[in-house]
């Protein structure tokens, strides 16, 4: 036949170092949007020290003014620097995000591995638990959970896992149903080894990658979540400086002054771009789908 | 088809049921004292009392979650806390506004999306086509409430063109449209991108299929194969994924009209939250999730009579 | 060989041939002349030389077959052929003349109208050939309508795709006329991509392995209907298959191609009897024959090569049996010799070939 044949369809453990790198590279939009979440990471790690003020030193003779020399960004309502809350932000939108993303993975994977596994009547009575959360959409069970829950930063974790479990249960589920049929899978039951060992050791490392494709994906979501949670008042409380709550103390003064609602907006922004731009061109890598003309002649 | 229709308003209605049931229980999956959960830490005597008595909390759980099952079946939601009004007719005044916003901020998403996929499509690679996709992931990662925000920023403050607060009277059409605009294009906004990348993948997909090559090869006209008989395939699963997206829409109005002091379902079940009304909240929820699998189930049923591959089954070779 | 081929019912059998319609038209008056045609496919690494040098005619009426594997470039010009190519193919050298004119020289919209009117196309796979969101019938009258066939009477263009529907063999065309394509079978769906060929009345019909998805009693029909094209309308038909047996019993003439050359061709007689190109010998030796039951299948050793690691000279000479070494070097030319042609060093004085001129390779 001719042409060499792009493969796709590559699995984490074969993943050749220089191989990836080509295929970033030709994959302007994803560098750039890891290159964003780097600089996000290493801004959150380094909050403390990068910012140039403590979050809740407050200043009130300065508040709501725009960006000057001492405060690049400008102030709050209550003249807190805003470059220093942002910063600080960045910590509280990606330390509830991703351990709650991870979080959802970690429980999503497990339901799914014993439904896809074991199937029978535990399988089907997941998929219906499953498919009944799905049809919430999440920011109303979020609500829901709040209701009662009470709102904080831990209990907007948990509504994010909650909330994100049934997506990771459900794709789990399909993977390992896949995986299940596959000749390795009965070679090993054929050598004696045990189901728990087999699901474990064997097929858990083969359904990683598009899992964690999902997880790279779902991150902006749950930050958005969070700052919306915590923008109607539910999530996160003030003081605290999640960007949520910049934002809603800032649309309270919007008339005053557009700064906080500006800033904090395009850091939201931002930050959604990098992580989503990077989920894709990590979906592209690993399942590439042919999305111009296809060609009908194979050469 | 016939069969499959009855499948799936019986699953809609499991889960309506399931959730149902849900709510009813949710108070009480949470550890700790149903009233203090509700009322927060510090609540008084007196409505403690209103409390226990308008939730039954004395009763067992099952009566309690029993009749609060019975009670939604029949339109009965309780009564709020506060007032003590019916939480059904709360809920009725707030409804159209809520229903209004989603569908035309759909309806704008479609209208604007919809062609910029197209034209995309059939200028592959080029810089309008390139652009489109910078667009479209952009609007992608806006996060509404974010796309609200800056919308009321630019618009209403900076520029005062239009509204920021309230939607209108309902009596003078015209007011509330334009206390429709800035809303409704919050919501769309995310969705534009979404819809139209849908619609260029899935016309660039169509045309490079053998169909698409036979209709050039017996020399039909490319406007045609365009917007006739490309656009036709494209929509359908343009429609599907619109539908599993419709649960989204509707969350996102709720961050809208609290950004834009709308009322509607949104604003009702959070200012319950913070006012610690909990039927409202239970009732709104419920509601809302009525509407969502009601939406995703027409969805659905309109996506698989859209196919003819579906609505006519197909006969044996 | 060929009486082998003769016995096992997949000759060239005379009586099938039905004479041309005219035939006092002049020789040289060629529907199609293809020459020294080259395609090249651009991807992201590569450049990839899919055809070269590719020269044969088709006269009108005629029925010439398109003989190779798969990945000899057979699919690569039926596609150059009908200006289809994808958008990192592109014709670098040669040319195709269609009654005439050089394709080269049309414009866009001249390709369009030419594009089913006058040359048209039916392709392998018949279940994904048809729009599945369209009924049978709106795709035959666009079809029609798209070459102002009945100028804008719907009706009419109806009527007549309901009377072609049931020519090529769809029991009631006035009903099923309003169905979709999947609720046709295969073979059915064969059969209106070829109505909707024939509504058209096209010069030249090129048949991009038309049966090569059916089973043996369609394909009889197919072909049947093929053949009833060309005597009823003078259609031409180009036939592209790697199926020999079929090309025999349907061609007047046939090409050979192997990685993207042509690598002979001749009326069918004579290069199923005498075959001239190594691997027109070893392709036709690989056809099971009953006459030699019990023997092992003869295959050619080797395999193709891939387009982006052709071999230098000859494509062929790693897997000939009479391969020397001057066929490393230089690409053999496509010659003519004794009414036909071949690209073989072997037939090539000039080529250094040992022994080169007019031979008759053994029989098998």
């Amino acid at each position: 036949m001719g042409v060499v044949v792009q493969g796709g369809g590559r699995r984490i453990g074969h993943f050749a170092g220089r191989r990836l790198f080509r295929d970033m590279a030709t994959h302007p939009t994803g560098f750039f949007g890891l290159l964003i979440v780097v600089v996000l990471l290493a801004i959150a790690i380094s909050a403390p020290l990068l910012a140039p003020y403590d979050d809740a030193t407050q200043d009130i003779a300065r508040r709501l003014e725009g960006p000057s020399s001492s405060h690049p960004l400008g102030t709050d309502d209550l003249g807190r620097d805003l470059l220093s809350r942002i910063i600080i932000g960045s910590r509280v939108a990606l330390g509830v995000a991703i351990p709650a993303v991870l979080g959802a993975l970690l429980v999503g994977l497990v339901l799914g591995m014993v439904g896809g596994y074991l199937g029978g009547r535990v399988d089907y009575v997941l998929l219906v638990l499953i498919d009944t959360m799905l049809s919430f959409p999440a920011v109303i069970l979020a609500l829901a959970l709040l209701a009662v829950l009470g709102p904080s930063l831990r209990n907007v974790m948990l509504v994010i896992v909650v909330s994100f479990v049934p997506a990771y249960a459900r794709v789990a589920r399909a993977l390992v149903l896949a995986e299940k049929g596959k000749p390795y899978v009965e070679a090993e039951r054929s050598l004696g080894a045990r189901d728990w060992r087999i699901a474990t050791i064997h097929i858990m490392p083969n359904i990683l990658a598009p899992l964690l494709i999902l997880v790279a994906m779902d991150i902006p979501s749950a930050i958005a979540v969070e700052a919306g949670l915590s923008f109607l008042g539910l999530g996160v409380q003030p003081p605290t400086p999640s960007w949520g709550v910049i934002l809603a103390d800032g649309f309270e003064r919007v008339r005053d002054t557009p700064w906080p609602v500006l800033w904090t907006g395009l850091a939201l922004m931002t930050t959604t771009l990098g992580f989503t731009l990077l989920g894709e061109m990590l979906r592209d890598i690993v399942d590439p789908r042919v999305s111009e003309w296809r060609r009908w002649q194979r050469p | 088809m016939g069969k499959y229709i009855l499948k799936r308003l019986g699953l809609a209605g499991v889960v309506i049921v399931l959730t149902m049931f849900l709510l009813g229980l949710l108070v009480h999956l949470v550890p700790g004292d149903p009233v203090k959960i509700i009322l927060g830490p510090r609540a008084s005597e007196s409505l403690s009392r209103v409390v226990r008595a308008e939730m039954q909390l004395d009763e067992p759980v099952l009566v309690q979650v029993w009749s609060f099952v019975r009670g939604a079946a029949t339109g009965d939601l309780g009564r709020d806390f506060v007032s003590q009004l019916p939480v059904t007719s709360l809920i009725q005044q707030a409804f159209p506004h809520t229903v209004l916003l989603a569908v035309s901020g759909l309806g704008l998403a479609t209208l604007f999306g919809v062609p910029l996929g197209v034209y995309a499509a059939t200028r592959p690679n080029s810089w309008i086509d390139r652009l489109t996709a910078i667009l479209s992931v952009s609007l992608i990662t806006v996060p509404p409430f974010v796309a609200g925000v800056f919308l009321l920023l630019l618009f209403a403050v900076e520029l005062s063109l239009l509204p920021a607060i309230g939607a209108g009277e309902l009596g003078n059409t015209l007011d509330y449209l334009k206390h429709l605009v800035l809303p409704s294009t919050a919501l769309a906004v995310t969705w534009m991108g979404y819809i139209a990348r849908l619609v260029r993948t899935s016309m660039l997909e169509i045309l490079g299929a053998n169909y698409s090559r036979t209709a050039f090869a017996f020399g039909l006209p490319r406007r045609q194969i365009f917007y006739k008989y490309a656009l036709k395939n494209a929509i359908i699963p343009t429609i599907a994924v619109l539908g599993v997206g419709l649960g989204t829409l509707i969350a996102n109005a709720v961050f809208v009209e609290i950004i834009f002091s709308r009322p509607g379902l949104g604003a009702l079940i959070v200012d319950s939250i913070s006012t610690r009304n909990y039927p409202i909240v239970r009732g709104g929820i419920l509601v809302v999730v009525v509407i969502v699998v009601a939406a995703n189930l027409v969805a659905d049923l309109s996506y698989r009579l859209l196919d003819p591959r579906i609505r006519f089954e197909a006969e044996g070779s | 060989m060929a009486a082998a081929m003769k016995r096992s019912g997949r000759a060239p059998d005379a009586s099938s041939k039905i004479p041309l319609p005219h035939p006092d038209q002049k020789e040289c008056e060629s529907l199609l002349v293809v020459q020294g045609l080259d395609v090249v496919y651009r991807t992201r690494e590569l450049r990839l030389r899919a055809l070269h040098d590719v020269s044969f005619d088709v006269r009108p009426g005629q029925i010439v077959g398109v003989v190779g594997e798969s990945g000899c470039g057979k699919s690569t010009l039926s596609a150059a052929l009908m200006r289809l190519l994808p958008p990192n193919g592109e014709i670098t050298s040669g040319s195709i003349r269609f009654q005439g004119r050089d394709l080269s020289t049309l414009t866009p919209e001249q390709i369009r109208q030419m594009r089913g009117r006058e040359m048209a196309m039916i392709f392998q796979d018949p279940l994904t050939s048809l729009n599945p969101t369209f009924t049978v019938g709106t795709q035959l009258i666009d079809v029609q309508a798209a070459h102002r066939q009945g100028h804008r009477d719907r009706a009419l263009l109806r009527d007549r795709a309901v009377k072609m529907l049931t020519h090529v063999g769809i029991p009631d065309a006035v009903e099923r006329i309003n169905d979709y394509p999947h609720q046709f079978s295969g073979g059915m769906r064969q059969r209106i991509m070829i109505a909707m060929t024939l509504i058209l009345e096209p010069q030249l019909l090129i048949a991009d392995e038309p049966t090569s998805a059916l089973d043996v009693t369609l394909e009889a029909q197919v072909l049947e209907l093929l053949r009833r094209l060309r005597a009823d309308k003078g259609t031409a038909i180009l036939f592209i298959s790697h199926d020999l047996g079929v090309v025999a019993q349907l061609c007047d003439r046939v090409v050979v191609m192997y990685a993207g050359r042509a690598v002979e061709d001749g009326d069918v007689e004579s290069l199923f009897e005498r075959p001239l190109h190594p691997y027109t010998k070893a392709l036709l030796e690989t056809v099971p024959s009953r006459e030699r039951r019990g023997e092992r299948l003869a295959t050619i050793p080797g395999r193709v090569p891939s387009l982006s690691a052709l071999p230098s000279g000859c494509k062929f000479a790693p897997r000939c049996s009479f391969v020397q070494e001057v066929n490393r070097g230089k690409e053999p030319r496509y010659l003519e010799v004794d009414g036909r042609h071949v690209r073989c060093n072997m037939y090539d004085p000039a080529s250094g070939y040992q022994g080169a001129g007019i031979q008759q390779l053994e029989n098998g």
